[in-house]
């Protein structure tokens, strides 16, 4: 017999708990631009290295393309150590970055110099892709240049420990601060999937990062040494990522339900597959026992996280104990297994178990990786047409969970999503107690849903959505999130964002996971440390390695 | 200055937003402003214009009632375009009092997407505007306050323009959206500074 598997349900999938205990994968952002890089050979070189031995200078560093070449022009600078802040409220980085669409010219270079290190003080221009900046870890940084210096290699615990040497604070794209369109470059295949020119940005900087340690201890002492390529892997780069990107979530729909569908619909693949091979199976065993590697070295000082990581290691264990107990090549053995893990273990657990199950399937699902993007240009059309009857209907069905929220307790209502004056960032506020409400931003589809089902219901079925929009403009933004949800089940986080216990580095971790995160460190309930690209191999590397295994630590005896 | 139509584009939500518009007819606004700027037509201009008209009055007196008309001093265009969107297109429509009318034409333009060889007109005293899916042309594209205008659907061909990826906006423009958009901005306070944005001091 034949099972049809179905994807899970978005009231399963869209609650934040689980949102916020996403792992990357396969179909994640930065490993598609792995793959991309590898089977087109892309070419990479440093056009020009003029940094001096205080650490400040300008380099480049070029990715060319089988089409055309973009270049990582970056700063660094002499930073003092009471000015280093990842806060969005800084004003000076040790480094600074824009990725150029093309090879720029010596003009270019100086205008960049003009803007680039003021960040969002300065301007850049259609011809620049992305804006950045990243800054030193002050635990690593120096002791890597002294080992160097001295001639010894740094201790690969303590690398790991940290998992990077400078951590990029932002990076801005898609139009940004005067920088080129995500429309004008969309049509590129290299850059079809969503963030690619982000992804490729911090891997250049990487590079970058790198070979500025070394110089620095080579500007420190002539017997200095290289960095062991083995140990050189194991730095990633850092990113601190605090609240103003929490609201992406919700203010891109269409664009979020492609990602979370992608990977649902990859985990149905899977699970669909009836007869798992011998060698998919092993390959599966192996990464799991990687896995338990990259939790073991993943640390945080956050209570919550730090929780999660125990509950993880004990679903581990358990994971460990069941998978020695089945035959997973027996028939549905996948389906079985996912089955298992959702009965058995902690969210985090079954999330990772997910992540796990695609990695034997790359040519059952990376295809899906030109499936994640979205056009989002225009708002989506609403049909005025419906009835008021029909529209309640739709409303009742889609937004079930928020019309069982008492939205009147003052704990289901406690924040407020609003942009501050200062740095025009999106803060929480407590609505109770600042007077933050007025500036609210439309963050909360669940209340305002809410809202619109009480207008709906005070009146006549008969009338048009048209003309209920008329009278009520204020609903407007809920009627295009219906329409949306229409076509795109996984457009709506099905939780309360207001609500006093909501974390909104659940969102922060949804994202990163499709960046293709590891390390979840959170800072506070509301920014969050990550490691990128940790293990990944480098440009000169990319053509003899496999651009997916890295993502997990090699160990002895796993494949 | 010039801005990527993403800046623009978010720029101009923010100063309708701050002009007392909902969030629905925020997107709406725009939107349609970024394709009005896209054919090279100075959106940005048009939008203070408009803001301007409409600011301080309550937001039904910009809607259009049954008749598509307003008891007050001119409909807003994107409230009418909304509403004619909404209703999939029409066919011929009187339309009251209107400011900058050619706000409508993305709206407009929108309803034709898959009807090849169709447009509509936009018309008033002084001026009119063709629109279809995959153009624009006008006459007098910003008449002095509010204008009557009929909108019919007709058959035309407009010939595909070419659309611009940047917009140049005057300073005295950039200015004037950022003022409407600054009454979105809570006031910082040191507290929420710190409260809100949730950070610590620690730089490890």
């Amino acid at each position: 017999m034949t099972v049809t598997i179905s994807a899970r349900s978005p009231d399963i999938v869209m609650r934040l708990e689980r949102m916020g205990s996403f792992h990357q994968s396969r179909l994640s952002f930065m490993r598609t631009l792995m793959r991309r890089m590898k089977e087109e050979q892309w070419e990479f070189a440093c056009t020009r290295f003029d940094v001096d031995e205080k650490g400040v200078g300008v380099a480049l560093y070029s990715a060319t393309t089988p089409e055309r070449t973009y270049t990582l022009v970056a700063f660094a600078h002499d930073l003092p150590d009471d000015m280093r802040s990842d806060r969005v409220i800084a004003t000076a980085w040790d480094t600074t970055f824009a990725l150029h669409d093309g090879v720029p010219t010596a003009a270019d270079i100086e205008r960049l110099r003009d803007n680039v290190p003021q960040q969002e003080a300065g301007r850049v221009s259609g011809s620049e892709l992305t804006l950045s900046r990243a800054n030193r870890s002050a635990r690593l940084w120096e002791s890597v240049i002294d080992c160097l210096a001295a001639g010894t290699q740094p201790e690969r615990e303590v690398i790991e420990n940290v998992g990077y040497l400078m951590r990029t604070a932002a990076v801005h794209g898609s139009g940004k601060f005067g920088a080129a369109d995500r429309a004008s470059i969309a049509d590129r295949p290299e850059l079809l999937a969503p963030f690619q020119v982000e992804m490729l940005t911090v891997y250049l900087i990487r590079t970058f990062v790198m070979d500025l340690v070394e110089h620095m201890a080579r500007s420190k002492s002539s017997s200095a040494v290289a960095l062991n390529p083995e140990l050189r892997r194991c730095f990633g780069i850092g990113n601190s990522t605090g609240l103003g990107m929490a609201p992406f979530l919700v203010t891109h729909p269409r664009l979020i339900n492609n990602w979370i569908a992608a990977r649902e619909e990859a985990l149905v693949r899977v699970r669909s597959v009836v007869h798992p091979s011998d060698e998919e199976v092993s390959l599966f065993r192996s990464f799991v026992r990687r896995a338990r590697r990259t939790v073991e070295t993943w640390h945080s000082a956050h209570d919550l996280q730090q929780t999660k990581i125990e509950s993880l290691m004990a679903d581990l264990d358990q994971l460990d104990h069941h998978l020695e107990s089945i035959d997973l090549t027996e028939r549905n053995g996948w389906d079985r297994f996912v089955e298992w893990a959702h009965a058995n273990l902690s969210i985090e657990g079954q999330e990772l178990v997910v992540s796990l199950v695609l990695e034997p399937y790359g040519h059952l699902i990376d295809d899906l990786a030109t499936t994640m993007h979205a056009d989002e240009s225009a708002p989506a059309a609403i049909d005025g047409s419906r009835s008021v009857a029909q529209t309640r209907d739709q409303l009742a069905c889609d937004y079930a969970w928020a019309l069982r929220v008492s939205w009147s307790a003052e704990d289901a209502n406690a924040r407020a999503w609003y942009v501050s004056e200062e740095k025009l960032e999106p803060r929480l506020g407590q609505r109770h107690e600042e007077p933050v409400g007025e500036y609210e931003q439309p963050l909360q589809p669940g209340r305002d849903a809410a809202r619109m089902f009480l207008d709906l219901e005070r009146s006549d079925d008969g009338e048009t959505l048209g003309s209920f929009l008329r009278r009520h403009p204020e609903h407007r933004h809920t009627a295009r999130r219906l329409a949306v949800l229409e076509e795109a089940p996984y457009a709506e986080i099905r939780d309360n964002t207001i609500d006093a216990d909501m974390l909104p580095i659940d969102l922060l971790r949804a994202k990163l996971s499709f960046f293709g995160a590891t390390h979840f460190d959170p800072r506070s309930d509301r920014w969050v440390r990550i490691t990128m690209f940790q293990g990944a191999p480098f440009p000169d590397e990319l053509q003899t390695s496999d651009p997916d295994a890295w993502v997990y630590p090699v160990i002895e005896g796993a494949v | 200055m010039n801005l990527s139509l993403g800046e623009f584009q978010a720029l101009v939500a923010k100063a309708f937003r701050g002009g007392g518009y909902s969030w629905g007819l925020t997107e709406d606004a725009s939107f349609v402003a970024r394709r009005i700027a896209e054919s090279g037509l100075p959106a940005g201009e048009m939008a203070v214009r408009l803001l301007d008209r409409v600011d301080g009055g309550p937001l039904t007196d910009r809607m259009p009632d049954e008749r598509w008309d307003t008891s007050g001093s001119g409909l807003c265009p994107v409230c009418v375009g909304a509403s004619i969107a909404d209703q999939s297109g029409c066919d011929r429509l009187e339309i009251g009092p209107t400011f900058e009318p050619v706000f409508l034409a993305p709206f407009l333009a929108s309803t034709v997407r898959t009807q090849r060889g169709y447009g509509y007109l936009i018309e008033w005293p002084s001026g009119r505007c063709e629109v279809s899916a995959t153009g624009i042309s006008v006459q007098d594209p910003s008449p002095p306050g509010a204008v009557p205008l009929t909108v019919s659907r007709q058959r035309m061909t407009i010939e595909r323009s070419s659309r611009l990826d940047r917009v140049e906006l005057s300073e005295v423009t950039y200015e004037r959206l950022s003022v409407f958009a600054h009454r979105t901005y809570a006031p910082a306070t040191e507290a929420s500074r710190i409260a809100g944005a949730g950070a610590e001091t620690d730089d490890g």
